[in-house]
């Protein structure tokens, strides 16, 4: 009956590349599937620790071998579940529910990838690209990277070697443009032929909000991958909503977990259902 | 180690009989299908699923969730596909297992819980209900009728009418100053089982940006946080009662489920421990065979409501007038 669960991992290395910044190693065993670019894993320290659940942390790296599977995450502490994390030293154990969610999928005919990322939105892009890298399509990759400062460019040395542009911006000024990586997009975006070019995004929401506001007007492509608190990181607790339209042009809730992280940007919904002010407890749609 | 197979880990609950005490918490299994990749679902003693209502509900906007000290604040809103979808589409999967299906339901109105519990009664495939008068994060319904002794009756009662033969169980809240004048109006009202407890009503604040963590301001608190004064309560309802009672919150292992089975409950369920070890039942049901095994018990009916505890009137227990 039983055909997943949760993996034992063991730190390679927990390596800080700023003092809130943390590049984590695994070594997993073999049944760990091969990831999606966009997929993500649910991760604890082993045992009992003062953190129960476990933290979504999208996957920056993979590599399979007979043997078990080497992953890398990229993550930031923003709070007590990943501030236990940066506490892990090599050779320390944790557990790994994943790869969970669907990952980007990429259209037939598209040559060329426009990636736009913010802060560590970074992580899923690159391993995307690096993946595209290794495909027959094998498009051209347009990367739009930005943070709030010249230190929170994380992951600039992996990625801009599978670019064939990158632009940068950050709030400022301290490299590249001075402003919103949205801004210098919005700029430039109209050398991108919707035809051929397909986007992806990931990153905070008030950059995504942007985007799906700069992209409305055209036929762009995008699919962007979305953030949101999660309890079991497998469909089954809904703690993971988030607002989306559906087919019919109704408004609905979806489980990021399971029903994305990735969504088409064009049907994220950004004021119907969320906001503080929301219809809250409503009922029947 | 297996434990030995000579072990009786049987439970009876009025009319339902469970092959072990372990059941999975409303809420926190889904449908059942989300877990079943994860672990052996005909091991289980009953699943309960992902409270059901008449109509589709939407539930409440995000963040949904917070990790607080030892525990987690939830404001679902108990969205879910209703109980029409429930029964044709996700029932069928469920029916595949040996394992008891238990539909926890809830309604606005009286007559809302009365046609959800009809036509579940109609349909194939259920063994018992739960009747979920204790959701914290809705605003209508719910802990409505669980704070009042009169309503949780008026609602058991109807219940009782609508399900035909089904065995109904009542899920209490633990928002009341008196659990055992709750738990005795339902049993009085024809209940076949209580359940206790649904989450505590909590709140936890972004201290940077001034504003509430959950969007519905006040959650729902479970967890490992909340289990001694779950623990608490059940113990009070089985000195209030004479129908089993079932314990249920923070229980994380084979020891946390023992506590609540030698106070008195009948059966536990497994909640927020189902998030962070998606196969954690099985270790619990195992973790209590290895117990029985240790202490010479032959059935697990030898354990519960075992307390041994000074003479004394448990406190709320005492104030029967
Ligand atoms: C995310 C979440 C959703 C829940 N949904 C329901 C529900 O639909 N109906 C219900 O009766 N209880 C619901 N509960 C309450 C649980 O069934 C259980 O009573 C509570 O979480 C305490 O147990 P625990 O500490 O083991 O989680 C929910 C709890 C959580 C955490
Ligand atoms: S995190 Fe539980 S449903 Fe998505």
């Amino acid at each position: 009956m039983k055909s997943k669960e949760m993996a034992p991992g063991e730190v390679l290395f927990n390596r800080a590349l700023t003092p809130q910044h943390f590049l984590l190693a695994l070594s997993l065993p073999p049944t760990f599937a091969r990831p999606v670019p966009g997929q993500f894993v649910m991760i604890r320290p082993a045992g009992v620790g003062p953190q129960l659940l476990s933290r979504p942390l999208s996957l920056y790296g993979h590599r399979g071998g007979r043997d078990g599977s080497r992953i890398e995450l990229l993550y930031r502490t923003v709070g007590a579940g990943t501030r236990q994390l940066a506490a892990l030293k090599a050779g320390e154990s944790v557990e790994i529910l994943g790869p969970l969610g669907r990952g980007f999928t990429l259209g037939p005919d598209v040559d060329e990838v426009i990636l736009l990322g913010g802060g560590m939105g970074v992580a899923p892009l690159t391993f995307f690209a690096e993946r595209l890298g290794r495909t027959k399509a094998h498009p051209r990759v347009v990367c739009y990277f930005g943070a709030g400062s010249r230190d929170d460019l994380i992951g600039l040395d992996r990625l801009s070697p599978l670019c064939s542009e990158l632009h940068i911006a950050t709030e400022d000024g301290t490299r590249g443009e001075r402003g919103v990586i949205t801004g210098l997009f919005a700029a430039r975006m109209r050398r991108h032929d919707p035809r051929r070019a397909a986007m992806y995004a990931c990153g905070p929401n008030p950059m995504l909000r942007t985007l799906s506001r700069l992209l409305a007007g055209t036929s762009l492509r995008c699919q962007v991958s979305v953030e949101e608190r999660m309890a079991c990181g497998i469909g089954a607790c809904l703690c993971c909503a988030t607002a989306v339209a559906t087919p019919g042009g109704q408004a609905s809730y979806r489980r990021v977990c399971c029903e994305g992280p990735v969504f088409n940007l064009r049907d994220l919904l950004w004021d119907a259902l969320s906001g503080r002010s929301g219809s809250r407890g409503c009922t029947s749609p | 180690m297996k434990p030995s197979k000579r072990i009786d880990l049987g439970v009876r609950i009025g009319d339902l009989v469970l092959k072990n005490p372990v059941m999975t918490a409303s809420g926190t299994f889904g449908y059942g299908e989300e877990f079943a990749p994860y672990g052996d679902l005909n091991r289980l003693g009953a699943v309960i699923v992902k409270g059901l209502s008449l109509e589709p509900r939407t539930g409440n906007p995000p963040p949904r969730m917070m990790e607080t000290p030892s525990g987690m604040l939830n404001a679902v809103g108990l969205q879910n596909i209703g109980v029409r979808a429930f029964i044709r589409e996700k029932l069928p999967f469920l029916r595949r297992f040996d394992c008891a299906v238990i539909a926890n339901i809830y309604g606005e109105t009286l007559e809302e819980y009365e046609r959800v519990a009809g036509l579940l009664s109609r349909a194939s495939g259920v063994a018992a209900l739960e009747v979920n008068i204790s959701c914290p994060n809705v605003r209508r319904g719910g802990i409505a009728f669980g704070a009042r002794p009169d309503a949780a009756a008026e609602v058991t009662r109807r219940v009782k009418a609508a399900a035909a033969a089904l065995p109904v169980m009542v899920k209490l809240t633990p928002n009341v100053t008196d659990i055992a004048e709750i738990a005795r109006a339902v049993e009085e009202a024809g209940a076949d089982a209580i359940s206790l407890i649904n989450t505590l009503t909590g709140m936890s604040v972004d201290v940077e940006k001034r504003i509430p963590h959950l969007a519905n301001v006040t959650g729902g608190l479970s967890g490992p946080a909340i289990r001694p004064v779950a623990l608490r309560m059940v113990w009070q309802a089985v000195q209030a009662v004479s129908i089993p009672v079932v314990g249920v919150g923070g229980i994380m292992n084979a020891r946390d489920a023992l506590e609540f089975l030698i106070v008195g409950a009948r059966a536990v369920q497994v909640g927020t421990a189902n998030f962070i070890r998606p196969a954690v039942t099985i270790e619990i049901i195992d973790g209590i065979s290895a117990y029985l095994a240790r202490h010479a018990c032959r059935s697990v009916t030898e354990i519960i409501g075992t307390l041994k505890t000074p003479e004394a009137e448990p406190p709320g227990g005492g104030e029967r007038t």
